[in-house]
C-alpha cells in the first residue's frame, strides 16, 4: 500500500512538473498577441532589463561599452541590457548548467556545434519558439536570411533560433605561399584535383630548408573538410559515419570510410607521409599550422570572401594564393551553427525579440557591441572600415556571434566589398538535399560514443598518412561495423526517409 | 646471507622502483624538454626528450605576456592559503566531536557525514543551492566554500583523535578545561602528522581545482591557474572545432604547444615544491583506522 502510495504521490508530481513546463512555454508563445500594441513607440513600454549570453572572452572596458549601448537601446525599445561573456571553452558547460538550473537569463548564443547543444536544448525545452515572435518584431531580420536558410533552425515546424547571418557557404580549396609559386615558376591554375599539386610539394621539399613542411595538416587530417571535393554530403557531423551522395535525390546513406574515394585520399596522404610532404608531428598537431605558421608552406583550407587575410597571418605573414577544388555548399550545420535563443526562463521575451531585430539591422548598435567605443576601442580609418587600437581593453573579434554579420565594419586586411561578395556565394552557392533535416542521435547514442572512440582512435594515423592503409583500413572498418555503424548507418537512413516522407 | 647475495637481493628491489620511478618521471622531463625546446624544431623533428635547440621564449611569454597568469597565480594561492586553514579548522571541529565516545549525538551526526559521502544532491541541485540561496557566483567564497568540509577528510582525522588517550582529557577537563580549549591547546597539538596529511590533501584539492571555477566564476579576475589553464586548453581544441566544422576562422593569439608546456609546468610547480616537506608526517597520518588504538 505504502508502495503504491509513494509511486503515486511522485506520479502526481512529474505530472504537475511537466503541466507547469507546458503551461511556461504556452505563455511565452502566446505573449506577442496581447503586447502587440505596445510596438508603436518606445515611450508606451514599460522599462525592463533583459540578460544577453554572449560567447566571447570577457573584455576589460565591458562596463563602458555596456553603458554606450543601453543609451541606445534605452531610448529604441526602453530595455536594458545586462551582457555576460562567457569564454568559448567553457560556454557549453556554464549554459547547460543554468539551463538544467533554471536560471533566468533572455537571450543566449546557441549553437550545433560550438556550445550550448542547439538540438538538444531545444528538445529539453529550453528555447521558446520564435515564429510568432519573429512575424511581430522581427521582419526585417526575417527579410535578410534566405528563406530556405531558416530550414535548418525549424524543428517540429517551430523557428527557434535566429541565425546570425554570415557566410554559411562553404567552400575548400589549397592555399600556397605566394614566393613559392614564383619561385619555382608554378601555376596554382593548373591544379584541378589534389594530385596535380605533386610536383610543386616535390620541389619545396627539395628546394626549401627542412624546417620548412610543404603540406601542413594537423592530426584531423583534411578529409572531413574535402567531403564535398569527394563528393558527399554530411548527416550529424563529417566524422560520423554514414553520409549521402551529393545530388542523389534517393538521399541514400552510404558509409564513406568504406567507399573507395576514402582509400584513395589516405593513400594519396601516405605517399605525401613518405615523401615527407607533410610535417612529420602531424599524428599528434593540434592546431593545422606549425608554431608562428612561418614555415608551412601550403595547407588545405576553407576558401571564403576576405578570408585570405587570415590565411595569411597563418602562414607568416607570407601573401597566400589560393584555389578552390570544390563548390560552394549551404549544408544545416552551417547554418545552425551561431544563432541566438529566447530562453524558457525570459519574463520578457517580446523585448527581448526587439533587441535582436536592433541588433541585426542598427549598424551602430551592432559595431558598438562588436567592436567597441569610436577612438577609445578602434579608429575609423574609411567610411565603413576601422582599426582596432591595440590593448585598449575591448576587442571581443566576435561578429560572427553577436548578429547580422554582414553590417560589421570592415577590418584590415578584408576587401572593401567582402560581405557582398559573402551574400553572393551564399546565394549561389549549392543547397545540401538535407537542409533542416536533423539527425536525432537517442536511439543510437552507444553507439554513435562507441564508434566515435575508434573514429579517434584511426583516424588520426590513416588521414594523416603516418600508418599504412593497407593494413589499418580494414581493421579500423572492422572495429567500425563492431562499434555498431551500420546500425547507425540504418537508424540515418530511418529518420531521413521519415523526414523525407513528411515534407 | 653474504655482503654480495644482500647486495643483489636489494638491487631486485631496485629495479622495479626504477622502473615505476622512470615511468613517472618521464612525462615531466618531456614536459620540460618540450616547453624549452623552440616552436621550429618541434615542427621539424617532433617531440624529444632532449631539446634540439633550446629556448627560452615560452617562459618568456608565459611569465611576461599574460597579466591574467599572474593574476590567477594570486587567485590560486589565496583559495588555497585561506580554504585549507579553513578547511582544516572546520573538518576538525566536526572530527572531534565524532572521536568522543561520550558525545550523546554521535552516531547520528556520523551519519549525516558519511551519508553525504555516498549519496549528494548532483550537479544542478548543488548549482542552484550555491549560486541562487548562497548567491556565491562570481565571488571567492565560490572557490573556498563547497569543499570546507570534506567527509573523507572528517572520518580520517576522526581515526586519529580517537587514538589519542582518553585519560588526557579526562585530566583536562577535571582540571577545569573547556571543551574549545582541550581542542585547540591538547588534541590539535598531539594530532600534527594528521593534520599535516590531511592539509596536504586540501591543498593539493584546493590548488588542483578547476570545476568550481567553471561552474560559478564569470569574472575572469577570479579565473585560477587551473580554469585559465583548462580555457586555454579549450579555446584550442575549440578553435580546431570551429575551423573545421564551420569555416569560421578567427585569427587567435594563442600560445604554442611549448608555452601551453610552459604554462602546465609552473601551474604544476608548487605542489612539487610542497610535497617533499609534508612527506615525513605522510606513513603516521595515513594509517587511517589500519590499528586500532
Amino acid at each position: 500500500m505504502k508502495q503504491v502510495l509513494s509511486l503515486g504521490t511522485a506520479l502526481l508530481l512529474a505530472v504537475s512538473a511537466l503541466a507547469g513546463c507546458t503551461a511556461e512555454r504556452d505563455a511565452g508563445a502566446e505573449a506577442p498577441k496581447t503586447n502587440n500594441a505596445g510596438q508603436a513607440g518606445a515611450g508606451a513600454l514599460p522599462p525592463v532589463k533583459l540578460v544577453w549570453l554572449l560567447r566571447s572572452s570577457p573584455q576589460k572596458d565591458m562596463a563602458a561599452v555596456q553603458e554606450a549601448f543601453n543609451k541606445i537601446v534605452k531610448e529604441k525599445i526602453n530595455a536594458e541590457v545586462e551582457f555576460n561573456f562567457i569564454d568559448g571553452g567553457v560556454y557549453d558547460t556554464k549554459l547547460k548548467t543554468m539551463i538544467a538550473a533554471g536560471e533566468p537569463f533572455d537571450i543566449a548564443f546557441a549553437s550545433s556545434s560550438l556550445g550550448g547543444d542547439f538540438y538538444g536544448s531545444v528538445a529539453k525545452g529550453a528555447y521558446i519558439p520564435l515564429d510568432q515572435l519573429i512575424q511581430s518584431y522581427a521582419p526585417k531580420t526575417y527579410a535578410s536570411i534566405p528563406k530556405d536558410f531558416w530550414d535548418a533552425v525549424t524543428i517540429d515546424k517551430k523557428i527557434y533560433g535566429v541565425p546570425n547571418y554570415q557566410i554559411v557557404a562553404r567552400q575548400n580549396g589549397i592555399d600556397v605561399q605566394k614566393r613559392m609559386l614564383d619561385k619555382y615558376g608554378f601555376n596554382l591554375n593548373d591544379v584541378k584535383r589534389l594530385e596535380d599539386l605533386e610536383p610543386l610539394l616535390g620541389k619545396m621539399k627539395a628546394g626549401e630548408s627542412k624546417d620548412n613542411t610543404a603540406f601542413y595538416m594537423a592530426k584531423s587530417g583534411a578529409w572531413k573538410d574535402m567531403l564535398t571535393y569527394y563528393g558527399y554530403d554530411s548527416i550529424l557531423s563529417p566524422m560520423s559515419p554514414g553520409t549521402v551522395k551529393l545530388g542523389d535525390t534517393g538521399l541514400k546513406v552510404v558509409n564513406q570510410y568504406a567507399e573507395p574515394s576514402f582509400k584513395e585520399h589516405i593513400r594519396l596522404m601516405r605517399s605525401w607521409y613518405e615523401k615527407g610532404y607533410i610535417n612529420k608531428d602531424v599524428a599528434t598537431a593540434q592546431v593545422g599550422s606549425s608554431g608562428d605558421g612561418s614555415l608551412s608552406l601550403s595547407l588545405w583550407n576553407n576558401i571564403k570572401p576576405g578570408g585570405n587575410a587570415e590565411v595569411k597571418v597563418l602562414l607568416g605573414g607570407n601573401d597566400v594564393v589560393e584555389r578552390v577544388l570544390d563548390k560552394p555548399f549551404v549544408s544545416t550545420a552551417n547554418i545552425s551553427v551561431t544563432l541566438q535563443t529566447i530562453s524558457r526562463t525570459s519574463k520578457n521575451p517580446e523585448r527581448a525579440m526587439m533587441l535582436i531585430e536592433l541588433m541585426n539591422t542598427d549598424k551602430e548598435l551592432y559595431n558598438l557591441l562588436c567592436f567597441g567605443i569610436e577612438n577609445k576601442h578602434y579608429k575609423k580609418v574609411g567610411e565603413n572600415r576601422i582599426e582596432p587600437i591595440a590593448g585598449s581593453g575591448y576587442f571581443p573579434n566576435k561578429a560572427w556571434a553577436f548578429g547580422n554579420q554582414f553590417n560589421a565594419y570592415l577590418l584590415p586586411g578584408q576587401p572593401d566589398d567582402v560581405w557582398q561578395q559573402t551574400i553572393e556565394l551564399n546565394n549561389k552557392a549549392d543547397r545540401s538535399l538535407l537542409l533542416g533535416f536533423n539527425f536525432n542521435i537517442e536511439p543510437v547514442k552507444a553507439e554513435i560514443a562507441q564508434a566515435q572512440s575508434v573514429i579517434d582512435e584511426y583516424t588520426p594515423g590513416l588521414m594523416t598518412g603516418s600508418v599504412d592503409p593497407d593494413k589499418y583500413l580494414p581493421q579500423f572498418l572492422d572495429r567500425l561495423k563492431a562499434a555498431g555503424a551500420d546500425k547507425i548507418i540504418a537508424e540515418k537512413q530511418k529518420q531521413i526517409d521519415a523526414w523525407k516522407a513528411s515534407k | 646471507m653474504t655482503e654480495t647475495q644482500r647486495r643483489g637481493t636489494a638491487w631486485l628491489n631496485h629495479i622495479p622502483l626504477l622502473i615505476l620511478s622512470f615511468i613517472c618521471i618521464a612525462p615531466i622531463a618531456l614536459m620540460i624538454s618540450i616547453s624549452l625546446s623552440s616552436a621550429e624544431s618541434i615542427t621539424a623533428f617532433g617531440y624529444s626528450f632532449f631539446p634540439h635547440a633550446l629556448d627560452g621564449k615560452a617562459y618568456a611569454y608565459v611569465l611576461s605576456a599574460s597579466e591574467r597568469i599572474v593574476r590567477a597565480y594570486g587567485v590560486s594561492l589565496f583559495v588555497t592559503l585561506l580554504g585549507t586553514c579553513l578547511s582544516l579548522l572546520v573538518v576538525s571541529m566536526i572530527a572531534y566531536p565524532l572521536s568522543r565516545r561520550d558525545y550523546m549525538h554521535r552516531g547520528k551526526l556520523m551519519f549525516y557525514v558519511v551519508f553525504t559521502m555516498l549519496f549528494n544532491g548532483g550537479l544542478v541541485p548543488t548549482y542552484i543551492f550555491v549560486s541562487k540561496y548562497l548567491h556565491l557566483k562570481d565571488t571567492v567564497w565560490a572557490l573556498i566554500l563547497p569543499y570546507l568540509a570534506a567527509p573523507w577528510f572528517i572520518a580520517m582525522l576522526r581515526t586519529y583523535f580517537a587514538q589519542l588517550s582518553h585519560e588526557v582529557i579526562e585530566a583536562a577537563t577535571v582540571d577545569g578545561c573547556s571543551e574549545f580549549r582541550i581542542l585547540f591547546t591538547l588534541v590539535i597539538p598531539m594530532s600534527k602528522p594528521a593534520l599535516a596529511t590531511v592539509g596536504l590533501l586540501t591543498v593539493l584539492r584546493y590548488w588542483n581545482d578547476w570545476f568550481l571555477g567553471l561552474l560559478y566564476i564569470d569574472d575572469t579576475h577570479l579565473y585560477t591557474l587551473q580554469l585559465l589553464l583548462y580555457v586555454m586548453m579549450a579555446n584550442i581544441q575549440e578553435l580546431l572545432k570551429t575551423a573545421a566544422d564551420t569555416g569560421i576562422l578567427e585569427i587567435a593569439d594563442f600560445p604554442s604547444e611549448s608555452a601551453r608546456m610552459a604554462m602546465a609546468l609552473i601551474v604544476a610547480g608548487p605542489m612539487l615544491l610542497v610535497f617533499p616537506f609534508f612527506q615525513k608526517y605522510f606513513v603516521k597520518g595515513l594509517t587511517d583506522g589500519a590499528v586500532k588504538g
